[in-house]
């Protein structure tokens, strides 16, 4: 089980990543935003999956699954905001 | 055979088999009509004998799970029947009831809805069989041992009465007609029938490869899970072009996709348990039909199923050739195709013989596959073809069947190859010849 | 249905039972079909979109996934206290992650109303039956979670509180994944 400070840490930086990426939206609309936003959201899920779920210690299969879920999750919302851009 | 009352299932399965020929033939009946209008125009219309070609169709595979139910709980719940002479009357009453629809049919007594034809009072009698075959088993299995298997098979017959009640309901309003009636259509073959036939495979899979019970019940946990997770949402996909809201759209999409998984568990779990049970169960045609099973289930319900179950695309195949074919494959190879295996497994048992017929039963899978197979390819092309000229260039619908008639004949021609294999299998079955006879315990491999 | 999580091939590695985790991994499916989904729709209809989508209010959501993230280290905490064996510390971890929960909600109906009094409902447009169906989705298995959370809180055995949490955990999970994809980014 992680350690309460594990856990704590991973809070703190996906509550700092969460204000990040609002503080980003908010203040403009560039595509660095945009990645901003789905950065920190993956980052968020990888912490979930890392720290509460304690899935470090899980086996590598597990790890590339989740990890295969989260990145073609990333790349099909960038490639469809992409897409979007050009055709615009 | 562990048990006495287990006998009575051959009532059940030769009564299913007659009817599984009948169906065939009528079959063959309205592929003939279809090609040839005129045929038996004043004696037998289209609709009537396609309504006994679907109605058989449905009736015989009950009789089968009722079948399959009555040999298979008590030797797992480890314990003789609840009452042999229960499952006997339910039999005949059964047998008369769909009987009597038929001859009732011929004379033009039906109802309306696809599927659900049989006049109200035929529709109570179901009902009466049904809670007494409930009965009989849920008293089986209360006395005796409960297995992931029978408490699977349970929830599954259960659930097959309890949506079978909305077929009684039947409102004014078209479109609460048809989502009720997609709860009877929709949720048994996607939904409580997937749990009667997951757990007879898995039955048959111990009885077949040796593997662990254990191991067996944790493929179907997940198996069902997945059934249902996905099949009722599912059920959306009929909801795209009723007149319900247009998220159904949404939800029919994603969910019925999701559909596919619990088919392609199955395949996964049948040939694991093959290929680590290893050992060699004298009866090869049995475990041929499971194999089959699973995989044929996977393309017609899963692969079939999937190729116009998105709302874009069932926007242009809604109710052509396209559904036919997919029905044709999906009921094979999921419902025909397990009735099948768990007789092929049963039938020598409850005869005490060792497996007999088995090359002919193979010959009768092999034929009867690639007919079935080869309908679903015609009626396939059918459909594409019906498809781009009805709806996307949108000629009339006669003028459309007109160029299909090439397909409708092939599936005619093929329709005459399954029945062959039907024949064959019937025979397989029924005929045991001079097979050898078995004592008691060599006839009841180890589990 | 047998209590034991062993011998269950690779879903026993994961923690707590593992038919939760086929549910866990369905969902992940849906949502993930749900996000491609809005994603293609909003290339389909981009003036829609943008014209619908300023209509959210990103600190709300913003509010949401801390509540919900807070939410999670409550439940996370929750194991740890049963992994100890102090199982009244673990209720309270429990009550707190679902008191959290309770909040989300709270914001999210308080999010529809207001969006409902604008006049936008499930059938406005693309955008808002995707909106109403993802967080609709989303929220009520919040709901279920809570539930789950209330049983467990009767019944803490280890194996239970995994269970429940693992999945509490997965709500956090695609609500991170939800909150930019149908929030921020335009
Ligand atoms: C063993 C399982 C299945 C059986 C026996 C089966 C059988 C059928 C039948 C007979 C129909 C025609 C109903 C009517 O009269 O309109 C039908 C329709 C349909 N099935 Fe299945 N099916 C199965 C599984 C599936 C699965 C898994 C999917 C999706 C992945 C699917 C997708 C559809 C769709 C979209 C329709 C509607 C077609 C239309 O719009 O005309 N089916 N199915
Ligand atoms: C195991 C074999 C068979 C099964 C499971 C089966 C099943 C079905 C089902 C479920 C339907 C309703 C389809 C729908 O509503 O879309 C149907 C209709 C039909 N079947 Fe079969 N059938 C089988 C064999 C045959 C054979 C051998 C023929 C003969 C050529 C045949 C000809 C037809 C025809 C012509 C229809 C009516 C299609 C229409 O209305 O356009 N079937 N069958
Ligand atoms: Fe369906």
């Amino acid at each position: 089980m992680p350690s309460a400070f594990t856990l704590l840490r991973a809070w703190g930086l996906m509550m700092a990543l969460t204000g990040l990426s609002l503080w980003a939206a908010i203040s403009d609309q560039s595509i660095a935003s945009t990645l901003a936003a789905m950065g920190a959201g993956v980052l968020k899920a990888v912490l979930i999956l890392w720290a509460y779920l304690n899935l470090r210690r899980s086996p590598s299969g597990w790890k590339a699954v989740f990890g295969v879920f989260l990145i073609a999750i990333a790349l099909i919302v960038l490639g469809a905001f992409w897409v979007g851009k050009i055709v615009k | 055979m562990k048990y006495d009352s287990q006998k009575v299932a051959l009532y059940y399965f030769a009564g299913a088999l007659v009817l599984f020929v009948a169906q065939i033939l009528f079959g063959l009946v309205i592929g003939t009509i279809v090609v040839l209008p005129n045929t038996l125009s004043e004696l037998l219309p289209f609709n009537i004998a396609r309504m006994i070609h679907t109605n058989a169709l449905i009736v015989w595979l009950l009789m089968g799970f009722f079948g399959a139910s009555y040999y298979l709980i008590p030797e797992e719940a480890e314990t003789e029947l609840y009452s042999t002479r229960l499952a006997i009357v339910q039999f005949w009453l059964f047998l008369i009831g769909a009987a009597a629809a038929v001859v009732g049919y011929l004379f033009h007594i039906h109802e309306g809805r696809e599927f659900l034809e049989q006049p109200l009072w035929i529709k109570l009698a179901i009902v009466v069989v049904a809670l007494m075959f409930l009965f009989n088993i849920t008293m089986t299995v209360l006395k005796g041992r409960k297995t992931a298997i029978t408490n699977i098979l349970l929830l599954g017959l259960w659930g097959i009465a309890v949506f079978f009640l909305f077929s009684l309901y039947n409102p004014a309003n078209l479109i609460m007609d048809k989502i009720f009636w997609w709860w009877v259509v929709h949720l048994w073959v996607e939904g409580v029938w997937e749990l009667v036939m997951a757990s007879i495979l898995a039955f048959l899979m111990i009885k077949l490869t040796g593997v662990d019970r254990e191991v067996v019940e944790k493929w179907l946990y997940v198996i069902i899970g997945l059934a249902l997770f996905s099949g009722i949402l599912g059920t959306g996909h009929h909801y795209y072009w009723i007149g319900t809201p247009g998220y159904w759209q949404w939800i029919g999409s994603v969910f019925s996709t999701l559909e596919v998984a619990p088919f392609f568990a199955m395949v996964v779990f049948t040939f694991m348990m093959v290929w680590k049970g290893g050992r060699a169960h004298p009866n090869k045609a049995a475990l041929l039909w499971s194999l089959g099973c699973s995989v044929f289930a996977f393309f017609g319900a899963g692969v079939w199923g999937f190729l116009h179950t998105l709302a874009p695309v069932n926007y242009i195949t809604h109710g052509t050739q396209i559904t036919a074919a997919h029905g044709h494959l999906a009921f094979y190879g999921a419902y025909v195709m397990i009735n099948i295996a768990i007789m092929t497994y049963a039938m020598p048992n409850i005869l005490k013989r060792e497996p007999y017929n088995q090359l002919l039963n193979m010959w009768g899978f092999w034929i009867t596959s690639s007919g079935v197979t080869f309908m679903t390819f015609a009626l396939t092309f059918a459909g594409v073809v019906q498809s781009h000229l009805q709806r996307v260039l949108g000629m009339g619908f006669m003028e459309v069947q007109e160029q299909l008639s090439l397909f409708y004949w092939m599936r005619l021609g093929a329709g005459l190859a399954t029945f062959i294999g039907v024949v064959l299998i019937v025979w397989s079955l029924v005929v045991p010849g001079k097979a050898k006879q078995v004592g008691r315990v060599a006839a009841q491999p180890a589990e | 249905m047998s209590d034991d999580t062993e011998n269950w091939g690779a879903l026993s590695e994961l923690p707590g039972n593992p038919l939760m985790w086929v549910l866990i991994l369905s969902e992940l499916m849906v949502f993930g079909a749900f996000f491609a989904a809005f994603s293609v729709s909003r290339v389909l209809h981009p003036a829609m979109f943008l014209a619908d989508q300023v209509r959210l209010d990103r600190l709300v959501g913003g509010v949401n996934t801390m509540l919900l993230l807070t939410s999670g280290l409550a439940a996370a905490l929750a194991v740890n206290a049963r992994g100890m064996g102090d199982i009244r510390r673990c209720r309270l971890w429990l009550g707190g992650a679902a008191l959290l929960g309770l909040g989300f909600l709270g914001v999210k109906l308080a999010e529809y109303s207001d969006k409902a009094a604008q006049g936008f409902g499930i059938e406005t447009d693309t955008f808002w039956t995707l909106f109403y169906l993802m967080t609709g989705f989303h929220a009520a298995h919040v709901v279920l979670g809570l539930v789950i959370m209330a049983i467990v809180v009767w019944k803490p055995s280890l194996e239970n509180v995994e269970t429940c949490v693992s999945f509490w955990h997965m709500v956090d999970l695609i609500w991170v994944l939800l909150y930019p994809i149908v929030y921020l980014i335009r």
